[in-house]
């Protein structure tokens, strides 16, 4: 329906114009409506005139309040009224410490008062009601991958990883794992319907696991620092959820449609602490949550079963915590749980994948170099969770944190387009997870010496020049750049987001400015500050660009080169889990270590 | 019929809803229906703290009340809600409820004369009310137009100035007194709503303003003085220009009438006294002033309170005027009864209320 | 004041988050959070609201310009 035409008469009754009366005209004419900015010097009785002259619909008054003003208002209203306008005009009043009560005091028809939109003026105006989400625009989930067909660039990269991925998928044609064998048992037991036979499939999947966690399936016992929520525990959460939610008007980083979407990390132990930090970030503008589990879980063949909290690190994947989890986040939220590394990758993204996450994780360089965990088990069971993430559509980060233990980048990003390579073969829609971090690659050979930028922007800018594929900056960025301060470690982070953004990068993944510390968990007020810290920087930089130094270009193009030579190697070399563990990938010189973790339990099929 | 009458104040904190609570609070002895609304919110109770409201009035069973849907909810009193209304205020469409447990309401009726005109005839039509009590907000009047008469509260948080607060109420009683016109002469103008230069039975111009706000239309009045007997202004009369017209006129007022609405379009045009200054110079030439509608001050009801600033702290406390001296300066001043509610109750505005059943 | 106070320059700044339904419900458990941990002269800097909570920096002024400061105290 058309809206009408409204005129609209702007009052200042301060001594000087006001800025947001101003703002609030050009709103309205942007809108159609014919507005008049009465000067500041203006009487009462020369305002009620003009409202006579101008046939003005509606009127807009703005005044600081201050001792006595309410009377001064409430003055003018009188004289409004007495003057025979006031059923022909609507009146609203606007100034600081103005509130709905008020107005009504003053006998106004509405008060806006500061942090009034401009839209919320316009709906005052047309007489509509104003909904805030109509303006503040309902977030939206947004897929990272969209728009990228993952065509390579770089012809004989391409064609290197074609032939490592041939192999790799030649080498686990014949094998299986207990991991294979426990996701696939999960899938049963959660698609029955019938407890018996849930039960019997509970026994056999026991079977495949660690003691600790058979103890658990035999005889209900729980591992030592873990035990299962109340009812009441639950309830009271549930409960605490839905006032949450009741409440929530989730604010939008973003400042501009070029900014990233940005992800934060949880893992406090705890699912309720981390319900309750999941739901503070969602409030203060973040787009993603990453699950992150405790470093035993990796290490431990098998899950537990139920809603157990944890009171150390990471929190405990069961179907129950990650369902609940889910279930308390708000819609527009991205969730990702992360498989990449450990003895339970396949079931842990098909857990992800049954319970409606919209994203994983998954390296087989990163997971067993740097994660721990044996490079031939990891290479059987990740080939498995990649199908899984294909199947439940869930696109996968392929992430190179190899880099911090000080692989170079170079080979670090071989590893994560081999990687890539494999899942675009399997189906599944990989990102690529370059870190932006002071690696000790660069400590050591000196390219962070003048900049943080330089480096940061060389990776992004030779991964574009290989493949056309979603990035995904990680994790979190800025690593080693923070200290335990809040204000530089807020800072780096926000600085680092921006340098994303520039580079026109997909997500990021932001720390909280407790990032440095490692006396306790992170709090709350920790992770407010680096996203209000991100938005402010988002905010400053708008469009414009931060412009990298030459050197950006020539690292560029020596990673490619870099990545190039390795492949070579890794192809030359003729099977990729053998390539692991000669370190062609990340030699143990630079600090990479072929996991140890289910070493030997690959099983022929 | 019933009785309607407002309490208005001349600023926040003169006592406006606690001789509205008082009153009802003695009112309720008596077997009549009582309703409850306001000229939109008065606020001055707002718990700084929470921003709630704290609700003040006191409603026993039955009542019935009209105030903003918002409100209903921040009060103890338990009620049903009667009938919706379509009018909207910045606290949400206003309803019309009654009180079926005894408690604490939060009253934020409608703000505008022609709301408060319609939800008035809402609470006597539909729901029988026989006597409605109109809460003030702030120093607001017009809206008080709709009721039979008002009993205007003001104090120290006026003025400090116990003589200059006299002088000003003494000031509003005069305006509020000044004599209705003949059934004759509303018969001419009942239905003007501009202004209307008129002889004797006859309207032989109108202006483009209801208002006289303006030095234009005071021109044209002088054109046309000598050929008329009476001047009609169905709106707004401000000070400034009433003083335009004494200086435009002078000595040609005499023998002429200036016709003004109600009391309010002229006491909500400027300052009481300086008005009333400038009706003695009218009336000095030879002039009559009178109202189409009366709305009687019905009596006044005085409060020493005010809050006083103390800079050491930053901080608002409770200052206070000699109460004695206020009261029976006032008394001697006005000619309505004058009471201070906090020190001797409201029985003299009850024997008064009472006198129209 | 405990000696350690008097070595603080100026303010005491808490920051935290308070779990509570508005800005104003924030407002008041700051300032009772402030009175509870024996602060006197006690300012709210900063206080966002959004869903679960308010984001606060509580201040408590130890010293204000014009005081006589326990810092300069001889030992």
């Amino acid at each position: 329906m058309p809206v009408q035409k409204k005129k609209v008469l702007l009052a200042p009754l301060d001594p000087v114009h006001d800025i947001g009366l101003k703002m609030i005209k050009r709103g309205l004419e942007q809108a159609g409506h014919e507005t008049l900015l009465l000067p500041p010097d203006y009487s009462h009785e020369e305002i009620i005139k003009a409202i006579i002259d101008n046939k003005a619909d509606v009127v807009l008054v703005s005044r600081t309040l201050g001792y006595g003003v309410a009377e001064i208002l409430g003055k003018f209203i009188d004289l409004a009224e007495a003057a025979g306008i006031r059923d022909k005009v609507k009146i609203g009043i606007g100034g600081m410490a103005i509130r709905p009560e008020l107005a009504a005091e003053l006998g106004f028809d509405a008060g806006f008062g500061p942090g009034t939109t401009v839209q919320e003026a316009l709906a005052f105006v047309e007489g509509r009601e104003y909904i805030p989400d109509e303006v503040k625009g309902k977030k939206i989930k947004k897929d990272i991958t969209e728009g990228y067909d993952y065509t390579f660039k770089n012809k004989s990269i391409e064609k290197l990883l074609d032939s490592i991925v041939d192999g790799i998928l030649d080498y686990v044609s014949d094998k299986t794992t207990a991991a294979v064998q426990r996701a696939e048992l999960r899938k049963k037991i959660l698609e029955s319907q019938n407890e018996s036979e849930k039960q019997s499939l509970r026994m056999e999947y026991s079977k495949l696991c660690d003691e600790t966690v058979r103890a658990f399936y035999d005889s209900g016992k729980y591992r030592e620092k873990t035990r299962p929520l109340s009812e009441a525990e639950l309830t009271s959460l549930n409960n605490y959820v839905l006032e949450v939610n009741s409440r929530m008007n989730p604010l939008k980083l973003q400042h501009t449609e070029e900014n990233p979407v940005v992800f934060i990390q949880y893992g406090t132990g705890c699912p309720f602490m981390d319900i309750a930090h999941i739901k503070s970030c969602e409030a203060w503008g973040a787009d993603g949550v990453v699950h992150f589990d405790p470093s035993w879980g990796a290490r431990t063949e098998g899950f537990f079963e139920g809603y157990i909290t944890h009171e150390e690190d990471g929190s405990v994947i069961t179907y129950e915590n990650l369902k609940g989890i889910k279930d308390s986040l708000s819609p527009s939220t991205l969730w990702q749980v992360r498989a990449h590394r450990g003895l339970n990758t396949p079931e842990t993204v098909l857990l992800a994948g049954k319970i409606g996450a919209d994203l994983t994780k998954i390296n087989i360089a990163y997971g067993s170099l740097g994660g721990g965990t044996d490079p031939e088990r990891l290479t059987v069971d990740a080939v498995r969770a990649i199908k899984y993430a294909a199947e439940y559509n869930m696109p996968f980060d392929v992430v190179t944190n190899e880099e911090l233990c000080g692989v170079p980048a170079f080979k670090a990003f071989a590893g994560m387009l081999i990687v890539s390579k494999l899942g675009l073969r399997l189906g599944g829609r990989p990102i690529l997870q370059p870190l932006f971090c002071y690696s000790p690659e660069v400590m050591v050979s000196g390219q962070m010496e003048d900049n943080y930028v330089d480096f940061n922007a060389a990776k992004i800018m030779c991964l574009r020049n290989i493949v056309n594929a979603p990035i995904w900056c990680g994790a979190p960025i800025g690593f080693l750049t923070q200290t335990e301060d809040r204000v530089q470690s807020s800072l780096m982070t926000a600085l680092h987001a921006s340098l994303a953004s520039s580079l026109g990068v997909d997500a990021i993944s932001i720390a909280s400015a407790d990032e440095a510390f490692s006396g306790g968990p992170i709090s709350v007020p920790a992770r407010i500050d680096t996203l209000r810290a991100t938005q402010s920087a988002f905010r400053f930089f708008g469009k414009s660009d931060i412009v990298p130094t030459k050197f950006a270009e020539t690292w560029a193009r020596e990673i490619e080169s870099g990545i190039e030579t390795v492949l070579e190697s890794v192809a030359k070399n003729g099977n990729f889990v053998d390539a692991l563990y000669k370190g062609l990938l990340g030699s143990r010189e630079e600090g990479a270590y072929p996991g140890r973790a289910g070493s030997g339990t690959v099983i022929k099929k | 019929m019933a009785f309607i009458i407002g309490a208005a104040g001349t600023a926040k904190n003169t006592g406006k809803t606690t001789t509205t609570s008082a009153i009802l609070d003695e009112l309720y002895r008596e077997n009549i229906l009582i309703g409850l609304t306001s000229i939109g919110y008065d606020g001055e109770e707002v718990d700084n703290i929470t921003g709630l409201p704290k609700p003040r009035l006191f409603l026993k069973k039955g009542s019935i009340v009209a105030t903003a849907e918002k409100c209903l909810a921040a009060g103890s009193a338990e009620y049903k809600i009667m009938e919706s209304t379509d009018i909207v205020t910045p606290l949400g469409k206003i309803m019309i409820v009654k009180i079926t447990e005894d408690g604490l309401v939060v009253i934020a009726g409608p703000n505008k004369s022609s709301e408060l005109r319609c939800i008035l005839n809402m609470m006597t039509q539909n729901w029988k009310c026989e006597f409605i009590m109109v809460d003030g907000a702030l120093n607001r009047i017009a809206p008080m137009v709709e009721t039979d008469g008002i009993i205007l509260a003001t104090g120290a948080a006026r003025n400090t100035d116990i003589d200059e607060l006299v002088s000003e109420t003494w000031a509003y009683c005069e305006l509020f007194n000044l004599p209705e016109v003949s059934a004759e002469e509303k018969n001419i103008i009942h239905e003007q709503t501009k202004i209307c230069l008129i002889k004797h039975d006859d309207i032989i111009k109108t202006l483009d303003y209801g208002s006289l706000i303006d030095k234009k239309s005071v021109d044209s009045i002088k054109e046309h003085i000598k050929k008329i007997t009476t001047i009609y202004i169905p709106a707004l009369l401000s000070e400034n220009m009433l003083r335009e017209l004494n200086q435009t006129i002078g000595s040609l007022w005499d023998g002429k009438i200036l016709i003004v609405r109600d009391p309010i379009k002229i006491a909500a045009g400027g300052n009481p006294q300086n008005v009333i200054c400038e009706i003695s110079t009218l009336l000095n030439s030879g002039g009559k002033i009178k109202v189409f509608k009366k709305m009687p001050i019905l009596a006044i009801s005085v409060n020493p309170f005010y809050p006083l600033y103390r800079y050491e702290n930053n901080n608002y406390e409770a200052g206070f005027v000699d109460a004695d001296e206020l009261f029976s300066k006032m008394k001697k001043a006005v000619p309505v009864p004058v009471v201070d509610v906090k020190r001797q109750g409201v029985n003299v505005l009850i024997s008064l209320i009472k006198t129209h059943f | 004041m405990s000696a350690v106070m008097e070595k603080v320059m100026d303010a005491v700044d808490l920051e935290t988050f308070l779990v509570c339904k508005d800005e104003e419900e924030g407002k008041k458990l700051s300032l009772q959070l402030m009175e509870d941990l024996g602060f006197k002269d006690v300012s709210i800097v900063f206080i966002q609201h959004q869903g679960p909570g308010a984001r606060v920096r509580l201040r408590g002024y130890v010293y204000k310009p014009g005081d006589r400061y326990g810092w300069l105290k001889k030992e």
